[in-house]
């Protein structure tokens, strides 16, 4: 089977001395064009997986901009239709770069799940970051896990911090030890409470580096080393990417921090530079880190 | 007190929360049932129903249709037994509210239970000053940003922040149409409870009743009555919307699939166990305008979904009791 691109895309990244970065599209509620247009730039600007901002009409697991974000679109009337049309010419445009639809399952439920994925397929996505989806609690009731494991796309699994540093022995510990397992191209481990995006609370670099490295150790005794770590939540500046590569993780992911300055209307120039320098701040010659 | 043990009621329900996030609610649910099989919260709870449940449900027979009309006050079941809950556990709460009495029926019940609260209010709650200096005054913080900027939706910000704390938070549902597998079925079996005999006490007055109109808004109401009757009962939930272009989807509410009515700007969300019930015909749906709503006399201001239910009896007469409930305006929000 052909390797995942998000696979290559971290393998690439670790080779060249650095963490992969990982960014949001919004949808632009004006058009589609417009939404294009953010995610070339963010592509030019070194952005190096892709995930795109399907917005779910209640976004309960989002923070204030990326509320923001969903609510405009929904006001403005952008149908999902539109949106899984706008990532399929993303694909066509760029067809090295890995593609992630994010959003929450319940957008798949809305839309019915096959259809979802059929329009996924279409757009050939990589992976899915539906951070409720009930894997675990209903064995994969909706067969999405399996779905994605068949053809090769990623569910990617989201771990929290009581979760990834929970004691052998508990149930917490049982959650643990079957995402390690079950975890495909890279698990997300949360930098903030609740999984929240853009949140001001965010754990300390201890807590990150122990969390990153047990669901390492872990996934290791399970035997999923090609999964890798990727830290979401509360990453907009050179402190988080410094704690990001200390971490021990392999890509980050951001999206409120810039998505905040697309809404405050700022030249997409000057969100072109944020994103360059974040990139920069990718290598761990920049600021250190453990590969 | 009964209650569902269901994580699914056919294909609603559910939880649809991360899996990081299901061991809490697992742990929730293990912390309620040792509750309320402890015969001392059962009887702090019923002081409270007693309490704050008010002496206002009266009947009235409407000769002309020959329904009975049942004035019922609102069902505060899942305010008052989840609150107690948070006592229980010794968190501090959060809950989002819509009406102005629910908001004072929690701020004045964690006041009096030593329970730390944080209320988000509606956008239009938010700018009410006699409510939040009364609020203030019951020591209750309050939050009016969130709805008023960003989504009008203050069960989701309560429920933001109760994932986000677990274990140090505790989340007071209103209603039975949000949260995750407990919560919705805690917040059902609490309201069930509060309204149980009240077909009972319409039957010792009038005789039996074949069939009971429900006014239906979020459907807890209803749910409560439907799920506390002692007897099968043909049941007709009635909903009446203003908003122009509300359309039906299929979306889970902070973790409970079920039916929401929509538009670019609107949510009304069903609670998912009477959405089952509606799907396997035990309870019939009807909806209507308030345009529709015509030549309906009635002495006191009752909701539009009450007015709906009674123009409902008046077109749709039926052999033997027709129970009828309805309720009075409240004040605040929201479909």
């Amino acid at each position: 089977m052909k390797k995942n691109r998000i696979n290559e895309t971290i393998e690439r990244a670790q080779k060249e001395g650095r963490v992969a970065f990982i960014g949001l599209v919004p949808i632009n509620p004006e058009s589609v064009e417009k939404s294009r247009e953010t995610a070339d730039m963010m592509i030019a600007s070194g952005v190096d997986i892709v995930m795109i901002h399907i917005p779910n009409w209640m976004p309960w697991m989002e923070g204030e901009v990326l509320q923001m974000a969903a609510r405009a679109p929904r006001n403005a009337g952008v149908t999902r239709e539109q949106i899984f049309a706008f990532i399929k010419e993303l694909r066509e445009a760029y067809p090295d770069v890995p593609l992630i639809d994010m959003t929450l399952y319940d957008t798949a439920a809305t839309m019915g799940q096959d259809k979802f994925l059929m329009l996924s397929e279409k757009a050939d996505v990589d992976g899915f970051d539906l951070p409720n989806y009930p894997l675990f609690s209903t064995d994969d009731k909706f067969g999405l896990y399996k779905y994605c494991v068949e053809n090769n796309r990623h569910l990617i699994l989201a771990i929290s911090y009581e979760i990834a540093t929970a004691k052998e022995g508990t149930r917490e510990y049982q959650m643990l030890c079957k995402m390690a397992e079950c975890g495909r191209g890279f698990v997300f481990v949360m930098n903030a409470p609740g999984g929240k995006s853009g949140s001001e609370e965010k754990l300390t670099d201890e807590q990150l580096t122990a969390a990153v490295t047990r669901v390492k150790k872990v996934m290791e005794e399970k035997g999923n080393s090609d999964c890798t770590v990727s830290i979401v939540c509360g990453i907009s500046g050179r402190e988080d990417i410094d704690k990001v590569k200390k971490s021990g993780a392999a890509s980050f992911m951001i999206g409120s921090a810039y998505v905040k300055y697309l809404q405050e209307g700022r030249p997409i120039e000057e969100v072109s530079a944020y994103l360059k320098d974040i990139r920069r701040m990718c290598s761990y010659e920049e600021g250190g880190g453990n590969k | 007190m009964n209650y569902n043990e269901n994580v699914w009621y056919g294909e609603f329900g559910g939880c649809f929360i991360s899996d990081a996030f299901t061991l809490a609610c697992d742990r929730y649910y293990e912390e309620f049932k040792e509750a309320v099989a402890d015969s001392g919260f059962q009887e702090e709870y019923r002081a409270l129903k007693e309490k704050y449940r008010k002496d206002g449900i009266r009947f009235e027979r409407d000769k002309e249709n020959g329904t009975i009309i049942c004035y019922t006050a609102e069902n505060y079941g899942s305010i008052l037994g989840t609150a107690l809950l948070g006592k229980r556990l010794g968190r501090r709460a959060v809950c989002g509210v819509r009406y102005a009495d629910e908001a004072l029926v929690c701020a004045r019940v964690c006041a009096e239970l030593g329970v730390e609260l944080q209320l988000f209010l509606s956008r239009e709650l938010g700018g009410l000053k006699t409510l939040t200096d009364e609020l203030t005054r019951l020591g209750a913080r309050y939050d009016t940003k969130m709805c008023r900027e960003l989504f009008n939706l203050p069960e989701m910000y309560a429920f933001q922040a109760w994932v986000s704390a677990p274990d140090e938070k505790h989340l007071i549902n209103c209603r039975s149409n949000v949260g995750a597998f407990p919560q919705t079925n805690i917040a059902a079996a609490f309201a069930a409870d509060y309204c149980e005999g009240l077909i009972e006490a319409a039957e010792q007055k009038f005789g039996e009743v074949h069939r009971v109109v429900l006014p239906v808004v979020s459907g807890t109401a209803a749910l409560a009555v439907i799920t506390s009757a002692k007897e099968a009962k043909e049941f007709v939930c009635v909903e009446c919307d203003t908003e122009p272009d509300l359309t039906e989807e299929l979306d889970s509410y902070c973790g409970s699939f079920t039916k929401v009515m929509r538009n670019r700007y609107t949510d009304r969300v069903l609670a998912a166990e009477l959405v089952n019930l509606m799907e396997q015909g035990k309870v019939i749906r009807t909806r209507t305008t308030s345009k529709e709503i015509t030549g309906i006399q009635i002495s006191e201001p009752v909701s539009l979904q009450s007015l709906a239910a009674l123009q409902y009896c008046s077109q749709h007469p039926a052999d033997g009791n027709t129970l009828v409930m309805v309720r009075q305006i409240r004040w605040g929000g929201a479909v």
